[in-house]
């Protein structure tokens, strides 16, 4: 069996490698933007690591540069990372400091929950709303944006 | 790098049109492509998409019109060729000779190749040198293509279909490589694919050619914006249709969905759908679909304003 | 804005025009095999020709057959400057005669192969395999490529068939006092400018038909038989009148030459056979008295038109034919270039 190890030098490579999902119907550039933001909230990425440079992200998953470029943009925009010149994107700031909100929006879930339960929804049909309720969300929320 | 301003365009066709006997292959063709794109030149089998390459490069002198690469040098003369790389379909090289030889014969035939450069993507391709070119498969062919397209440094890369021999692990390899070269000399690349899928990830340009003329073109990123899909009751999908120019309509008894292009630089900020009307984004693959299905219509969006905050969308 | 690409990077300096060598092997790696094996084929044909003129020359020598050359006021190789017959030594010499005729016939058809071989697929092959997609987009560009390969390819059809004319110049030697270059022999064909000028004459309509037929097959099929064509015209009807040829009346022997034709009149103006001739001169020598033919014929008004063209006009005829199909071939390379920048693909 092969393991594909991204092959940038030594102590510089990324901690992360990126991966897409072509069915999910959500923009290439989001799915890497929502990827940092996840591995961000999970450890695997800390302020001052190197994100992928564009030329690995690009051989890896064969999509257009710019797609690249984009995302990272947005991440700057968001302050998340920070570019150097030369270097790279780099990490500037965790997602940390939000667990209050993560909180309340999860009392807010399970009591969703309990209401779709008495209703009588079983956990698939909870699952395919919430999923049916997300992707409306997105398109929703993309079409404001693009408007704007 | 598709928000630096200015610059050359990589291609520009005024008016341009190619004539066999009383058949047109290409007509009224007129484009206008900014440099440092991806462009994806797409449509049916026989709509003119290798003659419209084909005329891009100098291999075919154009009836009518004319057309011009890399900031208005004439397509197909001496600086043209220099700075425009061309892969032809099923790429075109001599089957007797080895790889060896033909990357020698490469750069015997250029000024400023660079032949250390496709010798060391032929040995990280894993491709033997003395091989003969038609004993490779078609997917190394169109790797040992695009090396000696890329050893020659151009500026713009034409490729004429050059997935469609391929199987999919091939295509994937071949793409990779060629986004890596965009990443790497950032060149502009012109493409054509009868295959629709797959091209979003890759095209940030798109060309739509039907019956030899050009029915949408125009950056990707500005025709999704421009275009929604409206779903909504059916009895309203009249009004609507008569106020919005509609690419697509679909309906049953109740329902309808209408795939319609919507102005972007409106008063309103938001491209709101009307009363009882959902508006989803189109994707590239049912944009292509829809626009191939009624040869009609055409698409030449404008391109959006620039937001403050330098990433619009 | 993120400068995550790689600076550009360092452009090689373009040298200012391509080198000349480069495309030379090109041409050579490109029409490699073709070259050896016309190689080949000539090779062997002059070791053919060198093992059996050793063997002419030496019994040319033996027999001593120089003496019996052109000795003037009669017949070539009839007699010796001894008056001696020769008879004997012409017989023996037979064998080595009847050799060069075959040979004659074999190698007269040598110079096609550089039209069927290196000029019909030279572009032919380029549009039916589709490589010449690759070819003129690169950047040295379908003229300079199709110039340099036709200089090349023309300067080594013409080496290679000057030395092997050089070879049949070497071999024929001893029959050129007896059998003359010019004539009823064959020998012009393949003996001096007429040979290596066919051989550039096949290349120029090779590449031509290539550049207009686009298909090999029949690009070789049409490049045969153009140069049969024009090679059956210039033996038959041709170089009879390239230079004006001589006419001698009544002379006292038939010139030596090339006897183009050969008419007897009568006095009455009819023009006669030369079995008719010998009915009459037999009639007129049956009455009795001593007899002397020629005389007879003359002084009875019998008139004897030969048109011929001098033996010593073998290098100007030569030249003159050899000239005309350089000048066509040039027309038809040109056309050729002309036809292959027209950018129909």
């Amino acid at each position: 069996m092969t393991i594909d190890k991204q092959s940038s030098g030594g102590a510089e490579a990324s901690p992360i490698v990126f991966r897409l999902d072509p069915g999910s119907g959500m923009p290439t550039y989001l799915q890497l933007v929502q990827q940092v933001e996840h591995a961000l909230r999970l450890g695997y990425l800390t302020v001052g690591d190197r994100l992928p440079k564009v030329k690995e992200v690009v051989e890896g998953l064969a999509i257009n540069p710019n797609t690249v470029l984009k995302a990272y943009r947005d991440l700057e925009h968001k302050g998340l990372a920070v570019g150097r010149p030369g270097q790279g994107t780099f990490i500037a700031k965790t997602l940390g400091g939000q667990s209050r909100d993560q909180d309340a929006l999860l009392r807010g879930l399970l009591a969703w929950m309990r209401t779709a339960d008495d209703a009588g929804l079983d956990e698939e049909s909870m699952v395919a709303l919430f999923t049916s309720a997300l992707r409306e969300f997105r398109a929703g929320s993309t079409t404001e944006a693009a408007a704007r | 790098m598709n928000l630096t301003p200015g610059g050359e365009l990589a291609l520009v066709a005024t008016s341009l049109g190619k004539r066999y006997g009383n058949m047109w292959a290409l007509r009224d063709c007129s484009l206008s492509i900014p440099q440092g794109r991806v462009v994806a030149l797409v449509g049916p089998n026989a709509a003119g998409k290798t003659t419209l390459l084909h005329l891009a490069v100098g291999l075919l002198a154009p009836s009518t019109g004319e057309i011009s690469v890399h900031g208005g040098l004439p397509a197909g003369g001496a600086r043209a060729r220099e700075c425009v790389g061309f892969l032809a379909q099923d790429s075109a090289l001599y089957p007797n000779l080895s790889i060896a030889d033909t990357i020698r014969m490469a750069g015997h035939l250029n000024t400023g190749f660079d032949t250390a450069r496709a010798k060391a993507r032929i040995t990280q391709l894993q491709l033997p040198p003395a091989q003969k070119v038609g004993k490779l498969s078609g997917g190394q062919r169109a790797q040992l293509g695009l090396s000696l397209a890329l050893a020659k440094r151009p500026r713009l890369l034409i490729l004429d279909e050059p997935l469609s021999s391929l199987d999919p692990l091939a295509r994937h390899e071949f793409m990779a490589a060629l986004m890596a070269a965009v990443a790497e000399d950032g060149i502009s690349i012109v493409f054509s694919s009868h295959v629709v899928s797959e091209l979003e990830r890759v095209a940030d340009y798109l060309v739509l050619l039907a019956d030899g003329r050009v029915q949408v073109a125009g950056d990707v990123d500005d025709l999704l914006a421009a275009h929604r899909l409206y779903t909504g009751p059916a009895a309203q999908a009249d009004r609507l249709a008569a106020e919005l120019p509609v690419v697509r309509d679909r309906r049953a008894e109740a329902q309808a969905h209408l795939l319609v292009r919507v102005p972007v630089r409106t008063e309103a900020a938001h491209a709101e759908p009307p009363e009882g009307w959902q508006a989803l984004q189109v994707g590239l693959e049912e944009l292509v679909l829809a626009y191939l299905r009624k040869p009609g219509a055409s698409a030449f969006p404008e391109p959006r304003e620039l937001t403050g905050r330098g990433t619009a969308a | 804005m993120t400068a995550t690409t790689a600076q550009a990077p360092t452009r090689p300096t373009r040298p200012p025009h391509l080198a000349f060598t480069g495309l030379c092997w090109v041409t050579w790696r490109q029409h490699r095999t073709a070259l050896l094996a016309i190689l080949a084929v000539f090779v062997f044909s002059a070791l053919v020709l060198v093992y059996y003129g050793l063997s002419m020359h030496r019994d040319f020598t033996s027999l001593k057959l120089a003496a019996c050359a052109q000795v003037p006021g009669s017949e070539a190789g009839s007699v010796n400057r001894d008056g001696l017959s020769c008879a004997n030594e012409l017989a023996d010499f037979h064998g080595d005669q009847n050799r060069v005729s075959q040979l004659m016939a074999a190698f007269l058809p040598l110079p096609a192969v550089f039209g069927l071989f290196i000029g019909a697929p030279l572009l032919a092959r380029e549009y039916e395999s589709g490589t010449f997609r690759f070819t003129f987009t690169q950047g040295a560009g379908r003229t300079r490529w199709l110039a340099t390969k036709i200089s090349v390819l023309t300067a080594f059809t013409i080496a290679t068939a000057t030395a092997f004319t050089a070879v049949v110049m070497w071999w024929y030697a001893p029959l050129v006092p007896l059998d003359g270059r010019i004539g009823q022999t064959g020998i012009p064909e393949i003996y001096g400018a007429v040979f290596v000028a066919r051989a550039v004459f096949a290349l120029a309509v090779g590449i031509l038909a290539g550049a207009a037929l686009r298909r090999v097959v029949p690009a070789i099929g049409v490049s045969l038989v153009a140069w049969i064509a024009v090679v059956v015209l210039s033996i038959t009807t041709l170089r009879a009148h390239l230079l004006t040829p001589l006419t001698a009346v009544d002379a006292p022997q038939n010139p030596s030459g090339w006897i183009v034709s050969d008419v007897w009149k009568s006095p009455t103006g009819t023009v006669l056979n030369s079995s008719q001739v010998a009915e009459d001169l037999y009639k007129a020598s049956a009455a009795g008295h001593k007899f002397d033919g020629a005389q007879y014929l003359y002084q009875h008004g019998y008139v004897h038109t030969v048109v011929y063209q001098p033996a010593s006009r073998f290098w100007a005829l030569q030249g003159i034919e050899a000239g005309g199909l350089v000048v066509l071939s040039a027309a038809l390379l040109l056309a050729a270039l002309w036809l292959v920048r027209r950018r129909a693909a």
